[in-house]
């Protein structure tokens, strides 16, 4: 029993690669539907592979800091990339750090103010 | 259709010589420079192509090339350099793509430039298929769900075969041509808004 477009088109994205299928060698001849829509995945194919050729824009400076890579003591770039992924996280920290110390340093200041007045 | 892979990567490979290769090997800081200036594009976009965020696909192309400064030595010329180069390169976009799931969707249009200079394909197959507009391609893969897109990348715009599209994505060969079927039949959807056959 001969197959639907419908059979025939679930197939054609295998098809395009492989032409494995009798049935769709068969049905193709008398289906402009199908036949068309074989051009259009022979076609979006042809694309993906032109597209493999065509390179997109690179961000600035980055060939400069890839030449220097090997010649630096610590890849450079990526300490910098590194720090600023992490600027918010850095911040944070900072700020803790800050508000841990002048804490403690207010501690300080009124225990000996304390000590001060009870002599 | 596989054809225009080896042509891709002979062009490469004339930028690439293996003279460029060997002074590499001795650590001769400007045949590093040519290598670099004659691939770092290619590299990156396929790290683009694969993680579609612009610092990811940056760390990535460092990534490659800090390993193929490493591994330069005891490289042995078996294969084509270029096609260590981008097995290295895939390597990495994927091991990123892996372990990192913080990414942001960009919208990456290809160089207008290289698109005007981009020479008609004369293939039989081409010929007969329906033209296609590679910015408008460029941009619906860009929009392919994440495990559609890595398999379509590997496979059809950079002529992987199927085994080693499996290999990379650690998946069966059947599941890995079914992800690339899927990924067509959903590009073709995008690329063709007045198709009416029904998605899966």
């Amino acid at each position: 029993m001969p197959m639907s477009c419908t059979e025939i088109r679930a197939i054609l994205p295998a098809y395009v690669e492989d032409k494995a299928s009798l049935d769709v060698r068969r049905h193709l001849p008398g289906c402009p539907g199908c036949s068309e829509e074989l051009a259009r995945y022979r076609g979006l194919v042809a694309g993906l592979e032109e597209l493999g050729g065509i390179p997109l824009e690179a961000p600035p400076g980055l060939a400069i800091s890839l030449a220097e890579l090997p010649f630096q003591g610590r890849p450079l770039a990526k300490i910098k990339t590194h720090v600023a992924r992490n600027r918010p996280g850095y911040f944070v920290s900072g700020l803790a750090a800050l508000g841990a110390t002048g804490a403690a340093g207010a501690a300080l200041w009124h225990r000996r103010r304390g000590r001060a007045i009870a002599a | 259709m596989r054809g225009q892979k080896k042509v891709r990567e002979r062009s490469l490979t004339e930028l690439v010589s293996a003279e460029t290769v060997e002074r590499c090997k001795q650590g001769d800081r400007a045949a590093w420079d040519a290598l670099v200036e004659a691939t770092y594009r290619e590299v990156y976009t396929l790290c683009l192509r694969v993680l579609r965020d612009e610092q990811e696909a940056a760390d990535a192309t460092q990534d490659t090339y800090l390993k193929v400064w490493r591994g330069i030595k005891g490289f042995r010329g078996d294969a084509a350099f270029t096609t260590w180069l981008y097995r290295v390169a895939m390597n990495a976009a994927l091991t990123r793509n892996r372990g990192n799931s913080r990414r942001r969707a960009i919208e990456v249009a290809a160089e207008p430039e290289a698109l005007v200079a981009l020479p008609a394909s004369d293939s039989t197959e081409a010929a007969a298929g329906a033209r296609v507009e590679l910015g408008v391609l460029e941009t619906a893969l860009a929009s392919l769900p994440e495990h559609y897109r890595v398999a379509v990348v590997l496979r059809d715009v950079y002529g992987r075969s199927t085994a080693e599209v499996a290999e990379a994505l650690g998946i069966s060969e059947t599941a890995a041509k079914v992800r690339v079927h899927r990924a067509r039949k959903k590009l073709k959807s995008m690329v063709y808004p007045d198709d009416s056959s029904p998605e899966e």
